[in-house]
């Protein structure tokens, strides 16, 4: 599948949910993949290998999703963020909506879901 | 004794599934009453008994009265569901429930009765997602709500679990604009390990794809 998207950065601190979705995107096409357990790792990954997509969890140890979203869309006004979150409250919606999330997936994230969300992210991306 | 057994991999998978519980329970919630929750990351770990009792009376001795809301819940995975909040919480979560509530001071019965309703919703609502997620179905008890102080300490009757190892949940929660912070405990019995095993095993496959 990759087209436009080549690298996604993956920032969760629930390993299994890492783990998960590194085998749900590699069944999906060749993508180079970085993880990092929490939002400042993430951001510091952000910044060295500016990712073409971003799945972000907001609840998270050190830095949480919310204020890490705000300081990839400060650097990068164009990143795509998916924010992957349990925290599914219309409030919470509404904040990483007006912070530059591209789209706000409930978890646990299905792969079918995952497949849908990259297709969709290619034909934003021109592919 | 020896510990009960579940794999690291397994408790970090219930690690998420109580994460995805309680955010949807939370989301739940705010169709019912107008409150923003904000979320901490959660924990779970296996405790032995006097793990879960240091546990409690540390958060005693650090914020003094606190009140206790206990429900137990029955089925394929079952234990006591455990709303910790600060002893003053009922007076501050009243207009939760009750929006027309003019401020005046409660009476004590109110002030218990608030507690009890908050606790059964999120209890309630947390167990009834992480059962669905399970693919189970729990039923409950009715709460009841203890109040402990640092100069009580926790009384063997009030120690909330009775097996030796104990499944416990924990995450930690702030009502927005409330100044109510608090954390939900869900304690699960170790005879419940060889169900929760297979039903985990299930859930990755089934949640995940």
């Amino acid at each position: 599948m990759p087209g436009p998207i080549h690298s996604i950065l993956i920032v969760d601190d629930s390993t299994i949910v890492r783990r998960v979705m590194r085998r749900q995107l590699e069944a999906l096409g060749d993508f180079a993949l970085y993880e990092a357990v929490n939002g400042a790792e993430g951001v510091a990954l952000y910044m060295e290998h500016r990712p073409d997509l971003v799945f972000l969890d907001l609840t998270m140890p050190v830095m949480g999703g919310e204020e890490a979203l705000a300081l990839i869309r400060a650097h990068d006004p164009t990143a795509l963020v998916v924010v992957a979150t349990a925290d599914v409250q219309r409030g919470s919606r509404e904040r990483v909506e007006a912070a530059g999330a591209w789209r706000m997936l409930p978890k646990p994230i299905h792969a079918d879901v995952l497949s849908t969300t990259l297709a969709s992210a290619y034909a934003l991306l021109g592919g | 004794m020896t510990p009960p057994q579940l794999s690291a991999e397994e408790l970090e998978l219930l690690h998420e599934l109580i994460n995805i519980a309680f955010g949807r329970a939370v989301a739940d919630l705010q169709h019912l009453i107008d409150i923003f929750v904000v979320l901490r990351p959660p924990e779970a770990d296996l405790f032995d008994a006097h793990r879960v009792r240091a546990l409690l009376e540390e958060h005693i001795a650090r914020f003094g009265d606190t009140a206790f809301i206990e429900q137990p819940f029955y089925g394929d995975f079952r234990g006591k569901g455990l709303l910790v909040l600060p002893g003053g919480a009922g007076r501050d979560l009243i207009s939760i429930l009750d929006p027309e509530y003019d401020g005046t001071a409660p009476s004590k019965v109110l002030e218990e009765e608030t507690l009890l309703e908050v606790g059964n919703i999120l209890i309630g609502a947390c167990i009834g997602q992480l059962s669905e997620l399970l693919d189970t179905h729990s039923t409950y008890a009715p709460p009841r709500v203890i109040h402990l102080t640092p100069e009580e300490g926790i009384r063997e009757e009030d120690l909330f679990t009775n097996g030796s190892f104990s499944l416990v949940l924990r995450t930690s929660f702030e009502f927005e604009h409330r100044n109510v912070e608090g954390f939900l405990l869900l304690i699960s019995e170790s005879t419940t390990f060889t169900w929760l095993r297979e039903a985990l095993a299930l859930a990755l496959e089934r949640l995940f794809g």
